[in-house]
Formats: structure tokens, sequence, C-alpha cells
């Protein structure tokens, strides 16, 4: 287990220095210049090159991805070895810290993909393994047409429809915006009923998408788990059918879940970006827009940098739990 | 198949039960009154400030919020809920007295005033904002207009700590200047020139985000991203329009779902402007315009395409005047939407020009494909069109592209992603015949359009705002020759090299003047449009 941990972990580090190096290079390879931008429209070359100094874009490449790499490390050596906070430096466009700009938006990406998850999860269970006890019944045909719309219609569609519908004409939920779970900010509602009020639709909206895979995916596996020869046994030696269900089918069926679960986790903080564009949520994937946008490559990064390391870790945790779960695996 | 409904039920219920959660948390909570009392809730749509430091900020909106909480020497006033076009003395007690050979500029400051601290407003509040301006940490985008004052340039490049030539004595604020400068006074009404509180306005190069104000308002907190919000000064006595108590602007929201909050007072408005341009029809024909709730001015911004002078193709006055006639003004206009802007075939936008304008050169109804050939003689060779994409830069494209094809032109686009296309162009010898741009002025000043974008000796190995690479000895000393006027003659003399500039020479197919279009919310009252900055004044809303 041992092995496989330390296997594990190397893989993690090298994924991560190749997802960073290859945003870094695809920043430094578009014709925009940061400097001049910085600098405003009427400077001089002159002007724009000491910008340029100061944002540190006038070194070479790999200069610019070492010093990146070396604000990032936990531990620095200049004036002897000691712990320091690893820096994701500061924004071209209004020179406010990285690791302020993420720690501000992380907190409600967090709140919109695990606020979903627990809502997609709660139509996926009970729906796809209704479905999956009673296959081509009204019931079936309904939630497989509710899962081909839910994988059809695009996110941004959903939340424009259902804000103008239940927001805007129906006031049963607000149209946009974010409340703050601690410190609202000035004039602004907050605190936990406001966060989870305002976060209604977009949950919603963000579950769709996910609870329809979802229900597919465990509608499938309980149907090919009920057909095997151990559940068959199960029920021919009398067990009950609750036993039966939650004992041999469902820690079966849903093993692959969990494991889906922690890839798409890390895959929800990207799909996020369409349901926070279209709910006004400064999480980080409007955050990374913003600064797609200005080309303000320190902030892309630094959600590049907080969103690998999510994905890193939890992908980390599902092989860690799994092979704990199933030895096969850490002995493959 | 009984049995298992025997399962059924409970899988039902957790079902049963995430519907209730769902809507006991919606019955919960309830729609906050957000625009109780003087507080006004705005909403930026899809962008925040660049800075709400003043010696930082170089944006529309950051100066739309600057000019409330700003005292300059001297401003446009909107006092009585009227804007007045004209500069005229702020915190300063009149207009300048300029020596006769025009260089030096000496301002009394009014006594009396203060910050929203409670700190008196002195000469040294302008001093020190100034070498705070020019402070090389810093990095302040100013420094470009401001080289004619005498030290300015020794301090950006660490010669001396502070600016020789601006000195405070007493209530007197003096400032030399290296050369005449006509256009000094619409420089010093640009934010950079606010006055500050030295002891609560340090140097940081990452800019202040929240700091007293000696205007009617002050920014009393800054979110980055998220809010920022403005208050009344509690001891600004002047007579500059400051009706509600608080100024909420809600940052980066979404521009459709923000015209919906406006359209139920969820918020007073958008101070970029109409957050959703495609409702601008129905809006018109709903309340009308410039009349009750959507009112539409024309913003201090020329749209149009350079014709790179320094190419084959565009070397040729005659094919340049040709393109003048073979392109489609209402058709590329179009694509900004309904009272998008205003066409033209002249550089500067109309409030530059001191009255000479609507001198329509070139035809503003529609492409004359058959003038445009025999004007250009058929000699249009090959043209590389390059352009930013978008929602109006790539069918503007299309439509340039068939024009210059009807023409004779043999066309080749190239796409750009936002402002690289500006940087990729301004780079001396790139091999771009044609490209789209715009300029939005910095101060109410030709001298701003002319210096910067059609200047021959500005041209630089890179970063070029004269795309066209223009460079005509009699048009730099007719720049020469304005800019060392004053007063409406200086004006007048903008408007006519304008003329002159597009009859003789046409380095620009200029295509409009764009236009803002503001929709404000069902209670909200005192709608005032600043010209000079092109944007609604902020201080004179207030909710019915």
């Amino acid at each position: 287990m041992i092995r496989y941990i330390i296997r594990r972990l190397i893989f993690s580090v090298g994924m991560f220095v190749t997802v960073t190096l290859i945003g870094f290079v695809l920043f430094y390879l578009i014709p925009a210049d940061p400097a001049k931008f910085a600098c405003g429209r009427a400077c001089t070359p002159e002007m724009v090159a000491k910008v340029a100094h100061y944002l540190g874009t006038d070194r070479p490449v790999y200069v610019q991805y070492a010093k990146f790499l070396g604000r990032l490390m936990p531990v620095s050596f200049k004036g002897g070895p000691h712990f320091k906070e690893p820096n994701l430096g500061r924004s071209f466009v209004n020179r406010q810290s990285v690791n302020w700009i993420v720690g501000q938006a992380a907190p409600v990406t967090a709140s919109l993909v695990f606020g979903g998850l627990v809502i997609w999860m709660m139509i996926a269970l009970p729906v796809g393994i209704l479905s999956a006890l009673r296959p081509r019944s009204l019931l079936d045909r309904v939630s497989m047409t509710g899962v081909l719309m839910g994988i059809s219609l695009h996110p941004v569609w959903i939340g424009l429809v259902a804000s103008w519908l239940i927001g805007y004409k129906l006031h049963l939920t607000p149209i946009a915006n974010y409340a703050n779970f601690f410190h609202p900010l000035f004039g602004q509602p907050g605190g936990p009923v406001q966060w989870a009020y305002h976060l209604i639709l977009p949950w919603c909206t963000f579950a769709i998408l996910f609870a329809a895979v979802y229900v597919r995916m465990i509608r499938a596996n309980v149907m090919e788990t009920m057909n095997e020869d151990y559940v068959r046994t199960a029920r021919a030696k009398g067990a009950p059918e609750f036993r039966v269900m939650r004992a041999h089918i469902l820690r079966n069926a849903l093993l692959p879940v969990v494991t889906m679960l922690g890839m798409d986790v890390g895959l929800a903080l990207g799909g996020a970006i369409f349901t926070e564009q279209v709910y006004s949520l400064p999480g980080l994937g409007y955050t990374s827009i913003s600064a797609l946008t200005n080309y303000d490559s320190p902030v892309v990064l630094g959600v590049l940098v907080f969103a690998c390391t999510a994905i890193i870790v939890l992908n980390l945790l599902v092989d860690l739990l799994y092979a704990w779960i199933d030895p096969r695996i850490r002995l493959s | 198949m009984r049995k298992r409904l025997w399962f059924t039920a409970p899988v039902s219920l957790i079902g049963a039960a995430a519907l209730a959660a769902a809507l006991a948390v919606t019955a919960l909570g309830s729609p906050t009154a957000r625009t109780a009392g003087q507080t006004l809730q705005l909403a930026s749509s899809a962008t925040d400030v660049d800075y709400s430091d003043p010696a930082l900020a170089y944006g529309v909106l950051s100066w739309q919020i600057e000019y409330e909480t700003c005292a300059k020497l001297i401003n446009y006033s909107d006092a009585g809920g009227k804007f007045n076009n004209e500069l005229s003395p702020d915190a300063a007690a009149g207009m300048p007295v300029i020596s006769k050979d025009g260089k030096t500029y000496t301002f009394t400051i009014r006594s009396g005033i203060k910050f929203s601290d409670g700190a008196p407003l002195t000469a040294n509040s302008f001093v020190a904002a100034m070498n705070r301006d020019a402070n090389p940490s810093m990095n302040s985008p100013v420094s470009a207009f401001m080289s004619d004052v005498v030290g300015w340039n020794d301090v950006v490049n660490k010669k001396a700590s502070k600016i020789s030539g601006v000195q405070a004595k007493g209530n007197k604020l003096i400032i030399h200047l290296t050369t005449r400068d006509g256009g000094m006074l619409d420089k010093l009404a640009m934010p950079f020139f606010c006055a500050i509180d030295p002891a609560k306005t340090p140097i940081d190069p990452q800019g202040v985000n929240s700091l007293p104000g000696a205007g009617p308002y002050y920014i009393a907190s800054r979110t980055v991203g998220k809010q920022l919000v403005l208050k009344r000064n509690p001891y600004y006595k002047g007579t500059r329009s400051h009706r509600a108590d608080t100024i909420v602007i809600t940052m980066n929201t979404n521009p459709q779902q923000t015209f919906l909050q406006i359209s139920n007072g969820t918020y007073a408005t958008d101070p970029n402007g109409l957050s959703n341009p495609s409702a601008a029809s129905q809006l018109a024909q709903q309340y009308g315009v410039n009349k009750s709730r959507f009112f539409v001015h024309p913003t201090p911004e020329t749209d149009y395409v350079a014709l790179n002078t320094s190419r084959p193709t565009f070397s040729s006055v005659a094919v340049r005047k040709g393109v003048n006639y073979g392109i489609d003004r209402p058709a590329l206009l179009r694509v900004r939407g309904f009272l998008g802007g205003k066409r033209t075939t002249e550089i500067l936008p109309e409030s530059l020009t001191g009255g000479v304008y609507n001198q329509h050169l070139y035809p503003i109804a529609g492409a004359d494909p058959s003038k445009a050939k025999s004007v250009a003689g058929g000699k249009c060779g090959n043209v590389n069109l390059w352009y930013a994409t978008g929602p109006v830069g790539t069918p503007q494209a299309g439509i340039l592209k068939y024009n210059l094809q009807q023409m004779g032109c043999n066309v080749q686009t190239r796409a750009f992603q936002g402002y690289a296309v500006y940087t990729a162009a301004g780079v001396k010898g790139a091999d771009m015949d044609a490209m789209f741009a715009g300029w939005y002025q910095d101060y109410a000043d030709g001298y701003d359009f002319f210096h910067i974008l059609l200047d021959g000796r500005t041209i630089q190995a890179s970063n070029n705002n004269n795309l066209a690479y223009f460079n005509n000895a009699t048009v730099n000393k007719k720049i020469d020759a304005a800019n060392a006027l004053t007063g409406p003659a200086r004006a007048r003399a903008w408007g006519n090299l304008d003329i002159y500039t597009m009859k003789n020479f046409a380095p620009w197919a200029p295509i409009d003047n764009r236009s803002i279009r503001d929709y404000i919310g069902p209670r909200v009252a005192g709608y005032l449009f600043m010209p000079a900055w092109g944007s609604l004044d902020l201080g004179t809303l207030y909710l019915k």
C-alpha cells in the first residue's frame, strides 16, 4: 500500500508540473503584452518596458516559470531554510494578491459544487434505483426522458430560463447574485438562510446535468448487479429483499459511482463556469473568465493551480479509498 | 417484484425529502428590500473597476466613480442637476493665472474644503497627489500625459523624489511647464489629479482600495471583484450633486440578469450602460428615448478603420479616399445594435470640434462602390485586414471585406483575441494594411486624438497608437499650431484640422461615434448625462 501511495504521489507531482507548464507556455505564446495593457494606451516604449520589468514579463519564459514555481514552494532557502506561504503572485490588471482573489472565489465555487452534489445525488439515487427496479415502467420512461433533456440542455439556457421564470416572473427565488455565508458585504443579505436561498437556482441548474448522468449510471449498474449470481443466490437462500438490495446490490452497484463522484467533483469545478456566469456568482469559474478576457495570466494560473490541486487531491483520495476497499486494485 | 416495492417506499421518501428541503429553504428566505432609504444599488455587469486609487484608475467606470469622490483644481460641474460641459474651478478659487509665455499656471486653493475624514484640503494635497502620480513605484499611466511639467520625468526616472515644477506656497499651487500646453487645463481635469490626504494615501504599488475623498462622496470600501461602496462626504459643502446617501456598486454581474434586476427594481442602473443591447429597440418603444427610463447619448469615442499608409496598398491617398467612399457605414454600425452610435466621416467626436462638425466628406448613407472604384483608380491591391474577434468585430470584418472586394481589393482577414490586435498592429512594420480600432478620449481635447493617433513624430518601434502609421509634415505642423492655442479658437483649430486631414489624406475610414444606452429602474429619478465623460452622473440619481 505504501509503494502504491508513493507511486501515486509522484504521478500527481508530475501531473501538476505538466499542467502548470502548459498553462504558462500558452499564455506566453499569445501575442498580447500585459505590460502595454497595464501601462495605459498612451505609454512610450520606455514606460512599457518599466511596467514589464515591474510585472516580470520582460524575462524569458523559463525564468518566469521557475520564479512561479519558486513562489509556490512552501519552503524558502533565502537567508536559511524556512517555511513560507505559497504565493501565486499578483494580478496584472488590478495588482491584487492572487492568493486573496482565489481565496475569495474558492468558497463560492465550493458552495455551488458541494451543494449541487448533494442535490444531484438526492435526485440520482432514488430515480436511478427506482428506474432499475421497474424498467420500462412509466416512471422509468419519464425519468429517462428527463435524463435525456438534462444531458442535452445547456446550463446557460437552463439558468437563464429558470431565473427569468422562477426569479423574475414568480418571485420565488432571487434572480441572481451570491449571499455570503459569513461576513455579508455592505447592504447585501448574508447568513446561512440567505446563502442557501440565493443558491437554490444555481444548485438545481448545476445539478441537472450531473443528475442526468448519474441516474443513467446508477440505473445501469443496479440492473446489471441484480442479475449477478450472488444476488440470485442470496434471494434463493431467503434473504429479505431490503438486505439483498442494501448488502448485495447497492454495495456493489455504487462502488463505481464513488469513483466517478471523486473525479466529477474535480470536473465540476470546470463545469461550474457556466452556472457561475449565468447567476453572477463570483466563484473560480467567473474569476477565470474575467481574467482570461483581460489576459491576466497570474489569476488564470492561480485558478489553474487551485483546480489542478483539487482534482489531484480528490483523485488521489478516491484512488486510495478504492484501493483500500478493493484489494485487487492495489495488488495490480 | 412485490418484495422490491418494499424498497421503493424509503427511496421515494429520500426524493420527497430533497424536494421538501429545497422548498423549506425557499420559504425561509425572502427577497431583500435592497433599495430602501437613499441607498442606491447599482450593478456593474461583467466588469469591475480597474482601480479605485486615483493614481492608477484609468477606465470609464473608475473615472465615473472618481468624478463623485474627487476634488480637483478644475472640473466639470453638475451643480443644480445640470451638467456644464465647460471647465470651471472646483477646489480652486478661480481659473488659474497663466503667465504670458503660457508656461506657468498659478491656482489659488479655496479655504474650508475638507476630506471625508475631516482633514483640510490645501495646496499641498495637490502637490502630494502629483508627486505620488510621478513616483516610479506607482507606475501610474498619467506620466504619458505630463512630460511637459518641469521635473516630472526626473521623478519618473528616479533622478529626484519631488517634482521641481510643482510647488505649494501658502494657498497657491504653482505648476511650471517646459513648453506651452494649451490642453493642460483639460489634462488637469483628469482624476489622476484628484487631491489626496498624503497621511491616508501612501505610496503603494498595489493601489489603495478605499481612501478619504474631498468630493461629494468618498470610497468607503472596496471588495475587489465584488463591491464598491460610496458614502457621502459629511464635510462636503460644494455645489456638486450628491442625492443618495450611499451608492453600492455590485461588480461583475451577469448582463442578462442585470437587465432583469434593473427591470424589477433590484438595481437602479448599470453605470456601464445597457447590459443587454438587444433590448434597446424594445426599450425605445416602451419608454421612448431620453424621456423616462431609457436614455441614449453620444460618447467621446470614434470607431474607425486605420489604413496603414506605410504599406503599399494604402500608401496611395486615392485608394484611402476610395475606401471612405466604399465602406458601408450603416451596415457596420448596425452590428452595434439599435441606437448603438452615430455614423461619422470625421476623426474627432463632435464635442471636440468647436462646432466645426457635420461635414460629410464621404457618404454616410451607405457604400458607393462605383465611386469608390473610380476614386481609387482601380488600384486597390492586397489588403491584410486585422480585427478582434467578438460579436462586433467578426461581423464587421465580414462587411468590410465585402466592401473592399467590391472596390477590387484582394482581402485576407486575420482574427485576434481582444486587445492582442493592438499589440500586434502597434509593432512598426507589421504586415497589417487595415484594422478596426477605436479611441475613447482621455481628456476633452483634440490633441488627445491628433497627437497620439496621427502625429507621425510619435511613431516608434513598438507600442504605436498611430495605427495608420501616418506621418505628414503639414499635419504635424498644424498639430503644433493648434496645441499652442487656448479656448474656443483651440477647439475650432482641431475641428478644421480634422476636416483638412480627412479631405486631403484620409488616413482613416471613420465609422461611428459610439453611443451609451442607459436603462434605469422603475423607482429611479435624476438621470443626468455627462458629455465630457461619456457616462451618467451617479451623484444626481435618487429613488423616487
